[in-house]
């Protein structure tokens, strides 16, 4: 087993995090290698956690988020911010591009082909009015001839 | 993340037991301050809300002590906009202390990242279990306890090398010329 472990194993058992089960197993293993591990040497180094602990209060105290106030940090997240805002619009523009060139690809092709016969409807009753400028100002509707 | 089952809550008995814990908790990471009554006080608050609207806490003790982190956090937020300075490095190390070996554990510590020296104090100072800290600061299990045994391991390294080196010079010192 490696030391490492051993002693990851060891700070469990001392913590009372290990299963009775694996506390078996690890009590067999250690038996069969004596020396291993002194447990002592796990205690003493708890110990010493705990009084480090109480005899030096401010290091439970967290770190304060210093950077959510450093300008610098600041210039650096607005220029991020603008990089990324120029480079969503630089790819909108090139796929618009790209978009724009293969739809107008198509319709110059049709244009080469022969035109498509008009479809023939019947006329509607509107067909026979038209406007036409008055010349006193404006449009008239007139009808037109048949 | 927490295997914990939802069981009835004794806000008095809760109260009694983890109130003087959830002082500690605050007076430490904020030092002593007027303010800390109110912080226990906000903290069982929120779990008696938590429980009148139904829901159910796994380990009441984890979560006191999770919404204790985040009041602690915001206020120091708070603190920091108000261009309060933290404690210098340098003003701890200068506390003497006899013993080179809790130096040398402190030092040690100081220079863990944050959140394992939390998980540390939360293990050692206020006896959370590994479930209880996963719980207070939102983290699975496994990270709990691979990271607490990072810091063991690298204290242990440290202290080992210490103690050879103090060893090898009083070696040195005491052999004749």
């Amino acid at each position: 087993m490696k030391p490492e472990s051993l002693h990851a194993l060891l700070t469990d058992r001392e913590l009372g995090e290990l299963s009775p089960e694996a506390g078996e197993l690890l009590d067999a293993w250690l038996a069969e290698h004596p020396g291993a591990a002194p447990a002592p040497d796990v205690c003493r180094l708890h110990d010493t956690v705990r009084m480090v602990f109480a005899r030096f209060p401010e290091l439970a105290r967290p770190r304060p988020p210093a950077w959510r106030h450093s300008p610098c940090r600041r210039g650096w997240v607005a220029l991020a911010w603008a990089a990324s805002v120029a480079a969503l619009l630089a790819g909108t523009s090139w796929v618009g591009f790209r978009l724009g060139q293969t739809s107008a690809r198509p319709a110059a092709t049709l244009g080469q082909r022969e035109p498509l016969p008009a479809a023939k409807s019947a006329p509607s009753s509107w067909a026979s009015y038209a406007l036409v400028p008055d010349p006193r100002g404006g449009l008239n509707v007139v009808r037109r001839s048949p | 993340m927490n295997d914990l089952a939802a069981q009835p809550v004794d806000l008095d008995a809760l109260f009694r037991e983890c109130g003087k814990d959830l002082r500690l908790y605050f007076s430490r990471r904020h030092g002593e301050m007027e303010g800390v009554s109110d912080l226990v006080q906000e903290c069982f608050l929120q779990l008696a809300r938590r429980l009148r609207a139904g829901h159910g806490v796994a380990s009441p003790r984890a979560y006191l002590f999770g919404i204790a982190r985040h009041l602690s956090l915001t206020q120091l937020r708070r603190r920091a906009a108000t261009a309060s300075p933290p404690l210098p490095e340098d003003e701890i190390a200068t506390l003497a202390d006899p013993d080179p070996r809790l130096l040398m554990a402190r030092e040690v510590i100081a220079s863990l990242p944050t959140l394992q020296r939390e998980i540390l104090d939360l293990r050692f100072t206020h006896d959370l279990s590994y479930a209880e800290i996963a719980t207070t600061l939102g983290l699975p299990i496994g990270t709990v306890r691979s990271r607490l045994h990072h810091a063991m391991a690298l204290l242990r390294h440290r202290l080992e090398q210490e103690e050879d080196t103090g060893s090898a010079v009083s070696q040195n010192s005491s052999s004749p010329a």
